[in-house]
């Protein structure tokens, strides 16, 4: 089926039919302001985001899709450039499991789906130490930082790091949402941190209220 | 005939040993202690690569020739030894959860030191589980003294065998110490352990500095060491049960090497707890029908390497004792027994391993005595053939009841369960207020721990036991532990 519209589009990336969305872009490119086309693409992830979450889609769909997008975004990238447009993003996010623990499943799972929902994410992956949280907080300026602990042992390093940014004089510059398996809300309440998110779709709802992105 | 549940034929187990063999020869594992990675590397067969190092197959099965066949552990309390090899089906009670499950509030609470003493007890008259496992992990002692704490708790207060591992490389000695106190020394606790120790590789191929380290350590004192590699299909390793399997058995043999490159002959066991990602919900799904299958396979890749077996399937990931979770654990403990894994985990666990019932702990506890039943063949002797019997009782009207055959014989050949799995009358099931299987084990655990008595234990041994606990204890800014008397 050919893309002859915006809602096809839509339907296209759904669908994962990766050769037919860049085809898109590049025509599109040649008729339209880049950040039309990036809107449209954007309304593409957010419906895959929707099936996913009302059980229709599943993750590695979900997966495809984003990374669909992501390349589709990167055709469009010297064209927004030139016209000096700025793709709005919902914002940036570092991620990681913190040091110490190498279950890194949970964290890429809410990376990706952050990533889905239209987040830059940066994914640090596993094992990540306190200065490594924060240089990358500084460098990206994130809004949100996400730390993953699944060891009643490593939990006490999401409290070594929320400390660790504060020292850094962030803590007003980023919200801390933290989780895993042995994570709840009463250790985020302990530690100081902003909230606690119980899985990906709790992250991303969590992560939302934080940025002020209202659902 | 011996029952058995199989998967895989012999030219199918081949194909993925032969896999295992041709992955580590070509991208190897990651190795992250320096000084374990040096060792390895310098065996013949063995090629350093920044982080990585590649294991040809001649070096593999040097280090799979002097892995022993058998691995024997020890109660505290008794001579003879719990066998790991060939055919022997063990339980071991679920662990090193944070959770336990309380079915008056949201499902679950922390669990606490006395939540663990309490479990142990249960799990020490729990007839058909072998090991015990200081299933929680306390919340009320500082974080980097749980894990030893543990193993002192559990083995003060049961003397079945303990399983669990260390979290890191400084528990680690923490725990050797208690157990050796216990023990009555270093020789003692390597020539009868009376407990093991896990370490989990990360999957995708991956020996982290603590599991190398660990591994090292453990071989070092010639102790026994279950290998865990927890690949997820679909998120830690290929979708296709197969390909699973295949790297699952490379993290397995890539741990081996570091303990038989440290010390040749280092006890180890095959293990692991394959399974797959739920690719709606993104939970490492714990009782798949796919984790049994793997499960089963475990079973034969390990006695095709002459190697004793292990397996985490036993789990269930049901929120609560319910039907779902009687069908999860019950089908997999089964399936692991009739597949003859040599050690079965997960009885007592609920949501993924996240959460232990006390109560489902008794109630799987029936269902390991009847698995037990069922790998008992069905004896066709002439004596259990009664055709003799059926002569002289098969024409009359009386019946066999009166037979002297059925007194002789029914206490063995039926598995007899507890209260717990009710097969009574109507009238006592209502007599005794109609409960289910949980109300049932609820009441079976409050049983339990009113009729406690506190076993007897060396006190010379146990005052070391106290002071290297108390000591790691003050080191972490904790002065009076919780519990440290049995009782
Ligand atoms: C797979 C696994 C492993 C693998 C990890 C491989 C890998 N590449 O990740 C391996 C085998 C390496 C492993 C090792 C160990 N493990 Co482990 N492991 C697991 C297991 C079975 C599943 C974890 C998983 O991948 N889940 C699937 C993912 C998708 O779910 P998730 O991680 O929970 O993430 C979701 C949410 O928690 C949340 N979330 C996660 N992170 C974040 C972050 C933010 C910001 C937010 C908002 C949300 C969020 O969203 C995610 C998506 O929905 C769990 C059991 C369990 N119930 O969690 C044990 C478990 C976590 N492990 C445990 C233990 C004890 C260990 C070891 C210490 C064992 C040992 N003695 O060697 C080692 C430690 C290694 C280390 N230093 O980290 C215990 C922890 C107990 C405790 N109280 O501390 C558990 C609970 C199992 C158990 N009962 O024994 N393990």
């Amino acid at each position: 089926m050919p893309i002859e519209s915006d809602a096809d589009v839509v339907e296209a990336v759904c669908e994962l039919r990766e050769d037919e969305v860049l085809a898109w872009v590049g025509e599109q490119l040649e008729l339209r302001p880049p950040l039309e086309i990036a809107d449209a693409l954007a309304a593409g992830l957010e419906q895959l985001g929707a099936r996913f979450a009302d059980g229709r889609y599943f993750i590695p769909e979900l997966v495809m899709g984003g990374e669909i997008f992501a390349k589709a975004i990167e055709l469009l990238t010297p064209a927004l450039e030139a016209s000096g447009s700025v793709l709005k993003k919902h914002g940036t996010v570092v991620m990681g499991t913190v040091k110490g623990d190498l279950h890194d499943l949970g964290q890429n799972l809410v990376s990706v789906t952050l990533a889905a929902a239209g987040f830059e994410v940066i994914n640090l992956g596993c094992d990540v130490a306190p200065e490594r949280f924060v240089a990358e907080v500084e460098r990206t300026g994130a809004q949100v930082v996400g730390l993953s602990a699944l060891l009643t042992t490593t939990m006490q390093m999401q409290a070594e790091i929320v400390d660790a940014l504060a020292a850094a004089g962030l803590r007003d510059r980023v919200r801390i949402l933290i989780g895993g398996a042995v994570a709840n809300q009463r250790w985020a309440d302990e530690i100081g941190a902003d909230a606690y998110g119980a899985d990906a779709i709790d992250a991303l709802d969590k992560v939302k209220a934080l940025v002020g992105i209202n659902t | 005939m011996q029952p058995r549940l199989t998967f895989l034929n012999d030219m199918e187990l081949d194909r993925i040993i032969d896999g295992a063999f041709e992955v580590l020869a070509r991208v190897g594992v990651h190795i992250g202690s320096e000084r374990v990675m040096d060792i390895v590397a310098s065996q013949p067969g063995a090629q350093r690569d920044g982080e990585r190092v590649t294991l040809n197959r001649d070096l593999v099965e040097r280090c799979l020739k002097t892995c022993p066949a058998e691995i024997r552990l020890y109660r505290q309390d008794r001579d003879e030894p719990i066998v790991l090899a060939g055919d022997e089906v063990n339980f071991v009670a679920g662990s090193t959860v944070p959770y336990i499950y309380d079915p008056s509030s949201t499902g679950l609470r922390e669990a606490t030191s006395r939540d663990l003493v309490n479990h142990t007890k249960v799990i020490d008259r729990c007839d058909y589980i072998d090991l015990q496992s200081g299933s929680f992990v306390p919340s009320d002692v500082p974080k980097p003294i749980v894990s030893a704490y543990r193993y002192y708790l559990a083995l003060l207060y049961s003397p079945k065998p303990m399983f669990s591992g260390a979290f890191g490389t400084d528990d680690i000695a923490v725990i050797w110490g208690v157990m050796s106190a216990l023990a009555g020394g270093d020789r003692e606790l390597s020539e009868r352990p009376l407990a093991l120790l896990c370490v989990n590789p990360s999957s995708p191929l991956g020996l982290t500095e603590v599991v190398a380290e660990n591994a090292a350590f453990l071989a070092e004192k010639n102790f026994p060491m279950l290998m865990i590699p927890i690949p997820l299909a679909g998120g830690s390793s290929p979708v296709t049960l197969a390909g699973t399997l295949v790297q699952h058995t490379a993290e397995n043999l890539a741990t081996l090497v570091v303990s038989q490159t440290v010390r040749a002959g280092a006890p180890v066991i095959f293990g692991g707890g394959p399974s797959i990602m739920d690719m709606r919900k993104g939970t490492a799904c714990q009782a798949a029908s796919e984790a049994i299958m793997m499960g089963a396979a475990i079973s034969q890749i390990a006695k095709r390497l002459n190697l004793p077996s292990s397996t985490n399937t036993g789990r269930a990931d049901s929120k609560c004792v319910d039907y779902q979770a009687g069908e999860e654990s019950g089908s997999a403990l089964t399936s692991m027994a009739l597949a003859r894994i040599n050690l079965i985990r997960g009885s007592g666990t609920l949501e993924y391993a996240n959460v232990v019932s006390t109560e489902k702990l008794l109630i799987d506890n029936e269902i390991c005595g009847m698995a037990k039943r069922l790998i008992r063949p069905i004896d066709t002797g002439d004596e259990a053939l009664a055709l003799d019997v059926i002569f002289e009782r098969g024409t009359t009207t009386t019946g066999f009841l009166s037979s002297p055959h059925t007194l002789k014989w029914f206490k063995s050949e039926f598995f007899l369960p507890s209260d717990i799995i009710d097969r009574g009358q109507r009238r006592e099931f209502e007599a005794q207020g109609s409960k289910d299987a949980f109300g049932r084990a609820q009441a079976g655990v409050q049983q339990i721990l009113a009729e406690y008595e506190p076993r007897q234990i060396d006190t010379e041994r146990k005052r070391e036991a106290d002071r290297i606990i108390a000591a790691y204890a003050k080191q972490h800014g904790m002065d009076q532990l919780p519990v440290t008397d049995i009782g």
